[in-house]
């Protein structure tokens, strides 16, 4: 395998590897989960940032902690913490996204206390008011951040940072890109793979390994086979390959994503040209497109689901795909509530879906298998 | 089947003359919505009903809806048609009687006919919020699937117990609220072509505020007495103005009546059991609406709730004169969470509710409130009542200690609740409650 995608699975097999080196080399690493923290204040005031994830492992120490009816990736990530599979973060950024995440704040911080563990609000508006707010929020976090290193976050360092991340989103969709033709230069399996390994670096060495990533797809003589299907996956926190290695396995090409590991992190950049704090609250409130941000549209419910799910549309021709995915983990009441509007205006549009609920543990992979063999058949794959 | 067919028995026996008025207020206000030919607003509850009556606007809740298809048991054909349309079966059992309610009448033009009180009036606009849970806003957001009506959502965040609340912070939750608040006006003033009335908004707010200080009062009253006159079962009866018909003439009497009523059984020590032998505080989790009478089977046990931290007033503040914008006084009047003023009334130390993970943890109350035992109930279609409860057992069993029982169920559906198993859990959880007496 060549270089930088060995390093990519090295990286994916083994999340904390990185950080551990450069803790012992004194750097603070400071956790994060969901898309909502901005992972540019953790780089700009000289930390580095690592998104957490789960490891599809059984639940066993959170179970006297969280109820069995929430969000299972959550709950995943809490048990990981209770065995102290993050024991080497300093600190951590807890946002308001959802109940589930929400409501798991006072429990994480109460059981595995961090020496910085900070909420950081995020509305569900997109109003003005509400990026207002999340901008105050935002400033309250680069406080918090700036007390805990004892080091003042400079404007200029910010946009540094700021700029260094939109990088990192670029070469993701450079690389994304190369998923167009067919059969797709890179799979959907080796796309889960690279973004969990871009999101347990530094900055600069995630842009470094993606430059290394591209050169090395661009040249490969020999990339993924043709397959009959070209498919969206859409969900949220799949952070393993399994499932889209299940669907890949199966006959198709994930070629194009609406996932949180996956567009929902590189879609859209942070604009340069103002103040960076409120230029970052528009990024993330205003363009991360996630069932838990609610879009004021005064006009009529066609132009509301375009305007809420247009852009899956546009990825579905962007990306030539014959049909689509929605992948729910159960008990995720934001992603609940849209899948019957995002499957039929998919639908609508000639864009045949499968809905699947499952749990983030995957344990009836046999019976996602048949329905997702008779997904494509039914297509015509 | 007709809404008489359907009308078991299962709810709890109401012991105060206040409790047994409220389903007749509940029907009027369906009927009243049908009836008057005013506009109609279809709400989910987000501490703003004072704007309606301020605005003249009927507010149906199908929050309040939903539960009562499920008290009278007709709850599961709504239900199943919102899950026909692929709503999940582990989503918020309320908005699947709502949205299953909305696709029928869409599927036919018509109420469906063993909808009770007459069916939800049809409504002129939508009004969600993120206040308390993601459904209050995702489930007025799939309305829209169904009802050709402007529906508007704003924002009402809440930070969790634990964030420290720096004054910088505070002051922007404030603005932001505010702001949020006069965009919903804003929404109302064009969809009804008039404008909000400020004075007579001024007006109700300052009956909103009278009505929650007699809440407060005759609930924390009953929970101190030695004998309780009123248990749980009938606080969450006697919620139902306050949350629903706050800032009217009709909650500020019936607060009035509950409290003298309340007052006098206190004074005469006139509780609903002889004898206390267990007092309980039901503390967490939404009830089971459609199997209400199990809290008769826990009285004829010796046991009583005297609070349920569900559905509370806020304890009162004397808000100055000088705070002159009713949307200020709206949001400081509910600014003070009832379990906090009890702790610290009692001179509980800060420490011994660290970690509590909830403005409306039964931590606050047990000792004030001289409780033996707690019961929780975690509910599949829930997130928002029953995320932390595990958290609070341990926390309770730390600190109090008291035994803790969490009951597994649903509020309206049916198919995920079971009458027996909770029953026995109770005979178990008395049994070892009767085993720790022994102890001590």
């Amino acid at each position: 395998m060549a270089e930088a995608l060995a390093r990519v699975k090295e990286l994916y097999e083994n999340r904390g590897q990185r950080v551990k080196e450069l803790k012992s080399e004194g750097r603070k690493i400071i956790g994060y989960i969901c898309c909502y923290p901005p992972a540019e204040l953790i780089t700009a005031a000289g930390c580095v940032p690592f998104r957490i994830t789960g490891n599809l492992e059984p639940v066993t120490a959170a179970d006297a902690y969280l109820e069995t009816l929430m969000c299972p990736y959550v709950r995943n990530c809490f048990d990981m913490a209770l065995k102290k599979k993050f024991d080497f973060l300093d600190g951590m950024i807890w946002p308001h996204t959802c109940d589930n995440i929400h409501k798991t704040y006072d429990i994480w911080k109460h059981n595995v206390p961090l020496p910085f563990f900070t909420f950081l609000d995020v509305p569900h508006m997109t109003d003005p008011s509400s990026i207002e707010f999340f901008s105050k929020e935002i400033a309250l976090l680069k406080k918090g951040l700036e007390e805990f290193t004892g080091t003042p976050i400079t404007a200029e360092g910010l946009k540094r940072a700021i700029a260094a991340h939109n990088e990192n989103r670029v070469l993701l969709r450079r690389l994304s890109a190369l998923r167009k033709q067919d059969p797709p230069l890179v799979s959907g399996t080796e796309m889960t793979q690279i973004i969990t390994a871009v999101m347990v670096l530094p900055v600069d060495e995630a842009n470094a390994l993606l430059n290394g990533i591209i050169a090395e797809v661009r040249a490969r003589k020999e990339g993924p086979r043709p397959k009959p299907a070209r498919l969206l996956v859409y969900g949220s926190e799949i952070d393993d390959v399994t499932f889209i290695k299940l669907v890949e396995d199966s006959g198709a090409h994930v070629v194009i994503d609406d996932l949180c590991f996956g567009t929902r992190f590189y879609w859209d950049d942070v604009a340069l040209d103002g103040d960076p704090l409120k230029d970052l609250a528009e990024r993330y409130l205003g363009k991360i497109m996630c069932p838990r941000t609610y879009r004021r549209w005064p006009g009529t419910r066609q132009e509301d689901l375009d305007n809420r799910f247009g852009y899956i549309r546009s990825f579905a021709k962007d990306f030539d795909v014959k049909g689509a995915i929605l992948y729910v983990i159960r008990y995720c009441d934001t992603f609940e509530f849209d899948v019957p509007d995002v499957r039929d205006y998919l639908q609508d549009a000639g864009i045949p879906c499968l809905v699947l609920e499952d749990d983030y543990s995957l344990t009836s992979i046999g019976g996602l298998k048949t329905r997702i063999e008779a997904f494509l058949e039914m297509i015509g794959s | 089947m007709n809404e008489a067919e359907s009308d078991l028995k299962t709810s709890a026996k109401h012991w105060t003359e206040a409790a047994k008025k409220v389903r007749g207020m509940v029907k009027d206000m369906y009927t009243r919505a049908q009836g008057e030919g005013k506009p109609v607003a279809w709400v989910m509850m987000s501490m703003v009903n004072e704007l309606f009556v301020a605005m003249d606007v009927l507010p149906v809740y199908p929050e309040n809806y939903a539960g009562l298809c499920a008290t009278k048991r007709i709850g599961e054909p709504f239900i199943q048609r919102a899950e026909a349309d692929g709503y999940s079966d582990v989503t918020c059992s309320y908005a699947r009687i709502g949205l299953g309610y909305a696709a029928l009448w869409k599927d036919t033009g018509a109420i469906p006919d063993f909808a009770p009180d007459g069916g939800m009036a049809t409504p002129v606009m939508l009004i969600g919020s993120s206040i308390a849970c993601d459904t209050r806003y995702k489930w007025f957001q799939s309305f829209t699937r169904y009802l050709d009506v402007p529906c508007y959502n704003f924002d009402m965040p809440i930070p969790p117990a634990g964030r420290p609340r720096r004054s910088d912070a505070v002051m922007h939750y404030l603005d932001y609220v505010l702001v949020q608040m006069r965009g919903l006006i804003a929404f109302m003033e064009k969809t009804l072509g008039k404008k909000m009335d400020w004075d007579k908004l001024m007006e109700v707010v300052r009956r909103s505020e009278k009505t929650n200080a007699l809440w407060y009062k005759a609930y924390t009253l009953a929970a101190k007495a030695d004998l309780c006159p009123m248990p749980a079962e009938d606080a969450l009866n006697c919620f139902v103005p306050g949350f629903f018909m706050s800032g009217t003439e009709e909650a500020l009497d019936f607060y009035q009546g509950l409290y003298d009523e309340v007052k006098q059984k206190v004074d005469k020590k006139e509780g609903i059991i002889p004898e206390e032998k267990y007092r309980l505080i039901w503390g967490g989790g939404l009830p089971p609406w459609h199997t209400m009478d199990i809290f008769n089977y826990v009285e004829e046990r010796g046991a009583i709730f005297v609070y349920q931290t569900t559905y509370q007033p806020f304890a009162p503040i004397e808000l100055p004169d000088s705070v002159t914008d009713p949307l200020l006084r709206m949001i400081l009047m509910r600014s003070s969470p009832a379990g906090m003023r009890i702790a610290q009334e009692q001179g509980l130390k800060s420490k011994s509710t660290d970690g509590a993970a909830s403005i409306t943890s039964p931590i606050f109350f047990v000792e004030p409130f001289r409780a033996q035992g707690v019961v929780m109930s975690m509910l599949r279609s829930c997130r928002g009542t029953s995320i932390g409860q595990l958290h609070q057992k341990r926390m309770l069993e730390e600190r109090s200690p008291v035994p803790v029982l969490i009951l597994e169920g649903d509020m309206c559906d049916i198919r995920d609740h079971s009458e027996a198993e909770w029953k026995r859990k109770f005979d178990t959880f008395f049994e070892t409650m009767e085993a720790r007496k022994v102890r001590h």
